[in-house]
């Protein structure tokens, strides 16, 4: 994905509104993340509802694997799901992502 | 931009860089290289906050990296160099983070820092494919570094 916005000149938006013939990226301005908790419930998850409630087609362009959908906690030791992870079992509970 | 993590690594990993002769690279804000004497460990920080990745370059620099922070707590200990900071409290969730891998690096990996390669033959460990677009990125940075000193 990295690679992706890197090609695409890595612009910053918070317009996560339909782009018909186009795709979305989540990447909003830097400023605007705090902690991934904040990020899933102000930004992440109102942007997938988003994309839901359109009825946009959602393709991972990541393998959901086990070590990409959790991640270390890097505070206390323990693991915890990626902002990947959580996309995808976001969707997956919706119905619209597959099982590993 | 919230915190220059170069700066912070440079503060923070001072004593792991010196102790082990290592030396750091600067490629950009959001990354920092350090280079082991046949290895190099990414910092990277997104959305998730930092991470930590393993790359072997001897006998040239590899095609996958893997998760050390994940390899750490997994395979051995991770320690702990503190407090768990207020999540909302970036900087210091990022400081904490530095210091606990740098400690953790220092106890219980000294095998690692030294360019020991035993650990690699666990095929359990989770490898993590570059793309071409961060290999060649990573080649060019590495050798760029290199060159400078």
């Amino acid at each position: 994905m990295q690679s992706i916005i890197a090609e695409l000149g890595n612009m910053k938006s918070r317009d996560f509104g339909p782009k018909p013939g186009g795709f979305n990226i989540l990447n909003v301005p830097d400023e605007l993340y705090v902690n991934a908790e904040q990020f899933w419930r102000d930004f992440n998850k109102p942007w997938l509802d988003a994309a839901i409630a359109r009825g946009d087609k959602i393709v991972f362009a990541t393998q959901p694997r086990r070590d990409l959908l959790w991640r270390p906690n890097l505070s206390n030791g323990t693991y915890e799901l990626s902002g990947f992870g959580r996309e995808y079992y976001y969707l997956l509970n919706r119905g619209l992502a597959s099982r590993l | 931009m919230l915190a220059n993590l170069n700066s912070l690594v440079n503060e923070l990993w001072s004593g792991l860089i010196k102790t082990h002769n290592l030396r750091l690279c600067e490629p950009n804000d959001e990354e920092a290289i350090v280079l082991g004497p046949s290895y190099a460990i990414l910092v990277w920080l997104d959305r998730d906050g930092l991470s930590f990745r393993y790359l072997d370059r001897s006998p040239q620099i590899g095609r996958e990296t893997i998760d050390l922070a994940d390899y750490l707590i997994d395979k051995r200990r991770w320690i702990l160099a503190g407090e768990a900071p207020d999540p909302a409290d970036r900087l210091t969730v990022l400081r904490q983070g530095l210091n606990n891998c740098a400690r953790t690096l220092a106890e219980v990996a000294p095998d690692i820092l030294r360019g020991e390669k035993e650990w690699l033959k666990d095929r359990s460990v989770m490898r993590l494919p570059l793309t071409e677009l961060q290999h060649k990125e990573l080649t060019h940075a590495i050798t760029a570094c290199e060159h400078q000193h």
